[in-house]
């Protein structure tokens, strides 16, 4: 008798062997939903719901967001898995495999009478050992284009279809090359993702500057300009509201008219002497000018600075005013008493591209963009949705490359390398710990399992197969899934993220042993607990 | 689009005001008239609260300039993109090489309603196909309903749930936001704490999101006037509405910000932890918006918050509080009605920032509602025979809580009455109310009126008593049960008093009981007590700032 059920009469309790069959049914349940996911021949799941809405994925980490999963222990484990994409960008679906794969193996031993705590010390003698094997197998060579194209390709091709794959691939490492700077960690704030629904999703291109989701608002603006200057600023260019307002109970309507357009006249001061500034720097060039405000532009001060051939966009988004620097040049202004020259970007090419009720800026042409757009295209909103995020996961494998130095061979060559070399480890365990070291060995062959499974090919075979190469070769080999023959990853170009891997060990050993230790689950009404 | 539009940007952030938000937008729906002949008569500029679009198939569409959270699986049948914006015949074009499992959710039956404006939706295509003439094509105006719309009356008290149950108009894609990390009616996963919120908005991903959408709306408006923001103070979405209030603030300085917390009645009592919660995040969530919003309007039909109430205030209705779609319709007319100084054509129109400022002396920014629903005008009696008929009596009752009807009225109301054409009078209507508002109290008052009264047809809940017409006047004639009621005459004053703080008064109260070490789910999301503290500090000048 539990002594919570003193207390609460209606408190459930589950101990021991239930305890642990709860947890190991939740983790094994989990990875099935994510197992037929994982590797390049994985399935795509399209999720419609109730009201119609669709949505396109084979991202474990968006498959998870996207379940409302009621157990409570399988809502722990897909926080681990998510949180692994949060902090790595990728891996969430070989997360959850190896949970569940290792409270799988674990529930064997046990239920033979091993006791979890001898198990989980066998894990952690393990895990330190794979993760000295994962440092000795990391390839490290200069992270140049090629093995950067080959880790966002890897990660990619998991995702979405080859061909877009190959397409995104080559965008998001030229994305990532183009906001580099030596010395600093890379920011990928700095590429912006824009969404555009129209033509189909292998028109996706990345633009070498910026591209606004607005226009300029007056039929006379130029919509297209070459050679231009761009002044970013925060100048408000519309009538502010006036400091007496007592008017309300007692003035007219045409009284407090008056009061505004008093108010007018500072507002076309400011717009002046923008125009005297452009009229300075732009006379005898064949320069144009751009103005990008993150304040507002009034219709009025629109009509001026039309008249003067100035294409003015306003109401710029925050986070775009930092990149607008980056990718042109230039200072942004808070005021328009000190302008000059040098706080100006520049562009070779500034064009407005109208589809619809939308219409989309393009900057372009800047010399030596550290900001550039990735300016993603499809048909229909779910398209969109599922180039994202590939996307997002594809730019965090070229940052993580570039940050590890470092890269691993894929295509479960680490996994078979790594189980070998804890069978051997395993020796030099004394007791029943290591037991555990051969259970963690044998949960992470789950990964070249899987892998040969969804494509279609014999498990065993392949694994087999796998294995004896390696002991022949001393290679670190992975499977070829169009074959199931063995291949050498480093050179099909399928390389893995260091640190996406390390993670991935430490994490998923990490909750394992604790759901392992778990000997007692009690629900003692979720109301009380709410509070 | 107009030059002189002065364009309104509205935020509706919780399940509740999602609820009054709906009622709002139908009822101005349910008073356009597309018929060019019918615009001289117009006295709303619509254009203030909506936008005109154009969809992927060359369509113009009409849609709010609104942006609305909620939760996950809180839209029941309405897709998140709606469908205006739909690409016809877009071929699946799925080009994946190996396998794809559907998973499909079974498809939710839409109720009576939502077939028949279906139908309705259909029916107008059908029309505009055969190009047929458009002159008298006039979309569902109260007398001239086509005809499968007909007379039906849809019973809607039980079968409504979520507020897209009952919406009858089309929203733009980019209007509907769903705050992906907590469902709707949950166990597991609640979104109660104000601290939650916030971390929410602050999530990168989620930020980029409500920046590109609310971009879409504010960079497009000319003469933007301001913001009205809707939200349920007490969970997790007040968090959510103060974020955003205080980024708007900053980013748009010189338009004003009219937040209207709405507080749905409490009709059970909760356990003692969870309303702590609630009244902490209510707390935090008011000592936000007071700093950063130019007006706070609480507005509850209960006349308390955080304990149950179980009283109906208006004496010619019979509404069931217990249910969101009732007392959320009586909210909705008010929101409709308190917004029409600014938003009505015609010269006598003024602006947001001038009514805030004129009814906020010295920061007092608190502000209390009164409405008279319906405003008890009878047919053979003239307008001011009925005022003067009220003697003391004030028609109105009080939808701030704490707040009663004859609140002394301190700094100024502005009054509006919509309902001119039901009524005649010896003067005109605006002069009689004027005259009879001073008599009762000598603070200054603005008056706004409109010939027309507010639409409340369909879907709009049938809680009327019989007494009142279809046209909205008390008769001795009842009306027949199959009759639904069309309009009613409205009168709302919006008033700035000093009772108003009763309510930070309550809340201050309340506090000293409230331990905040033992309510683990606000320090779960992250809040200390320090910054508790600070905000109970300054609810406390807030609330000495009216003692004065």
């Amino acid at each position: 008798m539990s002594a919570v059920k003193a207390l609460n009469p209606n408190a459930e309790v589950a101990r021991a062997a239930q305890a642990l069959a709860i947890n190991t049914s939740a983790a094994k349940g989990l990875q099935d939903v994510l197992k037929t996911n994982l590797g390049p021949n994985g399935t795509m799941k399209m999720l419609v719901s109730g009201s119609g809405d669709i949505k396109l994925t084979k991202d474990g980490n968006v498959l998870l967001h996207e379940m409302q999963i009621q157990h409570p222990t399988a809502s722990l484990i897909a926080r681990v898995a998510t949180a692994q994409d949060d902090i790595t960008g990728d891996g969430t679906t070989s997360n959850v495999l190896i949970i569940g794969e290792l409270l799988k193996q674990a529930d064997m031993y046990i239920t033979e009478g091993l006791h979890p705590r001898l198990l989980t010390e066998g894990f952690d003698a393990a895990k330190t050992k794979a993760l000295e094997i994962l440092d000795q197998l990391k390839i490290k060579q200069e992270m140049d284009r090629d093995v950067l194209v080959n880790v966002a390709k890897t990660s990619l091709r998991t995702k979405v279809h080859p061909d877009l794959a190959d397409l995104l691939t080559e965008h998001v490492v030229d994305a990532v090359l183009s906001i580099q700077q030596p010395k600093e960690a890379i920011d990928l704030h700095m590429v912006e993702l824009m969404e555009m629904q129209h033509k189909t999703d292998m028109d996706t291109s990345l633009v070498k500057g910026l591209v606004l989701d607005h226009g300029a608002r007056h039929p006379d603006m130029p919509k297209r300009l070459e050679n231009a200057y761009i002044l970013t600023c925060n100048v408000s260019m519309e009538y502010e509201k006036s400091e007496v307002n007592s008017g309300f109970f007692y003035k007219s309507a045409s009284e407090r008219e008056k009061l505004v357009a008093a108010e007018r006249s500072f507002t076309d001061s400011k717009v002046k002497k923008i125009i005297e500034f452009k009229q300075k720097v732009c006379k005898g060039t064949d320069k144009n000018f751009v103005i990008i405000n993150q304040k507002g532009i009034d219709p009025l001060s629109l009509d001026m600075l039309a008249k003067e051939g100035i294409m003015a966009l306003r109401r710029a988004k925050r986070r775009n005013m930092e990149r607008l620097s980056l990718a042109c040049g230039g200072v942004a202004m808070n005021s328009v008493e000190e302008l000059s020259e040098d706080c100006l970007g520049y562009a070779g090419l500034v064009y407005e591209q109208v589809l619809g009720e939308e219409k989309f800026t393009y900057v372009e042409n800047c010399k030596n963009p550290l900001s550039v757009t990735l300016l993603m295209k499809g048909p229909n909103k779910h398209t969109l949705t599922q180039i994202k995020d590939a996307v997002h996961d594809g730019l965090r494998a070229v940052k993580n490359a570039i940050e590890d130095d470092a890269v691993i061979p894929g295509a479960g060559a680490y996994e078979v390398v790594t189980h070998a070399a804890l069978v051997k480890f395993k020796e030099q365990i004394k007791g029943r710990a290591r037991l555990g070291v051969q259970a963690f060995a044998d949960a992470l062959l789950v990964i070249p399992k899987t892998l040969a499974q969804n494509s279609g090919l014999d498990v065993q075979d392949c694994l087999v197969r796998l294995q004896e190469e390696y002991a022949i070769s001393g290679q670190p080999v992975g499977l070829d899934i169009a074959t199931g023959e063995a291949i050498m990853p480093a050179d099909s170009g399928i390389l893995d993220n260091y640190r996406v891997k390390r993670q991935l060990i430490h994490s998923s050993t990490m909750i394992a042993s604790n759901l392992l230790h778990v000997d007692e689950i009690m629900r003692a009404g979720l109301s009380s607990l709410k509070g | 689009m107009a030059g002189s539009c002065r364009e309104i940007v509205t935020l509706q952030l919780g399940h509740y005001s999602n609820f009054i938000g709906t009622h709002w937008w139908n009822i101005q729906d349910s008073s356009f008239a597309y018929n060019p002949n019918a615009v001289a008569t117009n006295e709303i500029n619509h254009d203030v609260l909506f936008r005109e679009g154009c969809n992927p198939s060359g369509e113009v569409t009409y849609t709010p300039r609104l942006l609305l959270f909620d939760l996950k699986g809180s839209l029941n049948t309405l897709k998140q993109n709606g469908q205006l914006y739909d690409v016809p015949d877009a071929a699946e074009d799925l080009q994946w090489g190996s396998d794809v499992t559907m998973h499909k959710a079974e498809t939710l039956p839409k109720n009576d309603y939502l077939q028949d404006l279906e139908k309705l939706d259909s029916y107008e295509v059908d029309e505009r196909d055969e190009g047929g003439d458009k002159e008298d094509q006039v979309k569902e105006p109260s007398s001239n309903q086509p005809p499968m719309f007909g007379k039906r009356l849809h019973h809607l008290d039980d079968q409504v749930r979520v507020w897209s149950d009952f919406l009858r108009l089309h929203l733009h894609p980019k209007t509907v936001h769903v705050v992906q990390q907590y469902w709707h009616d949950s166990d597991s996963e609640i979104f109660d704490v104000h601290n939650l919120g916030e971390s929410v908005v602050n999530d990168h991903h989620t930020h980029n999101e409500i920046e590109d959408r609310l971009h879409f709306f504010l960079e497009e408006c000319d003469n933007l006037q301001g913001l009205h923001i809707l939200c349920d103070p007490g969970n997790g979405f007040g968090g959510m509405a103060a974020k955003l209030a205080e980024e708007l603030s900053d980013e748009f300085a010189s338009k004003s910000i009219v937040v209207i917390p709405a507080h749905e009645p409490e009709y059970t009592k909760k356990p003692q932890s969870e309303s702590a919660v609630s009244l902490v995040s209510n707390m935090l969530s008011y000592s936000s918006l007071l700093e950063h919003a130019s007006a706070v309007i609480p507005l509850s039909v209960s006349p308390c918050l955080f304990t149950p109430s179980f009283s109906n205030p208006f004496p010619h209705l019979s509404p069931k509080f217990n249910l969101a779609y009732h007392s959320s319709a009586v909210l909705a007319c008010a929101v409709e009605s308190l917004s029409l100084p600014y938003r009505r054509l015609g010269p006598d129109s003024c602006l947001m920032p001038h009514l805030t400022e004129a009814l906020t002396p010295a920061g007092r920014k608190l502000l209390n509602l009164q409405m008279a629903l319906p405003f008890p005008g009878q047919p053979d009696v003239l307008f001011d025979e009925t005022l003067s008929g009220l003697g003391d009596r004030l028609p109105w009752r009080s939808l701030t809580p704490y707040c009663h009807r004859n609140q002394e009225v301190d700094g100024g109301q502005s009054v509006v009455f919509q309902g001119v054409e039901l009524h005649s009078g010896t003067q005109s209507c605006e002069k009689s109310l004027l005259e009879y508002l001073q008599k009762i109290n000598s603070s200054p008052s603005a008056v706004t009126t409109l010939k027309k009264a507010c639409n409340v047809t369909e879907p709009f809940p049938h809680f009327f008593n019989t007494e009142v017409s279809s046209k909205g006047l008390l008769s001795a004639v009842h009306r027949d049960s199959n009759t639904g009621v069309e309009s009613v005459p409205l009168l709302t004053s919006l008033q700035s008093s000093s009772g108003v703080s009763a309510i930070l008064d309550q809340m201050l109260q309340r506090t000293k009981k409230v331990e905040l070490r033992k309510l683990h789910r606000c320090e779960k999301a992250g809040l200390d007590e320090d910054a508790f503290k600070e905000c109970v500090v300054r609810l406390q000048s807030l609330h000495e700032e009216y003692s004065l």
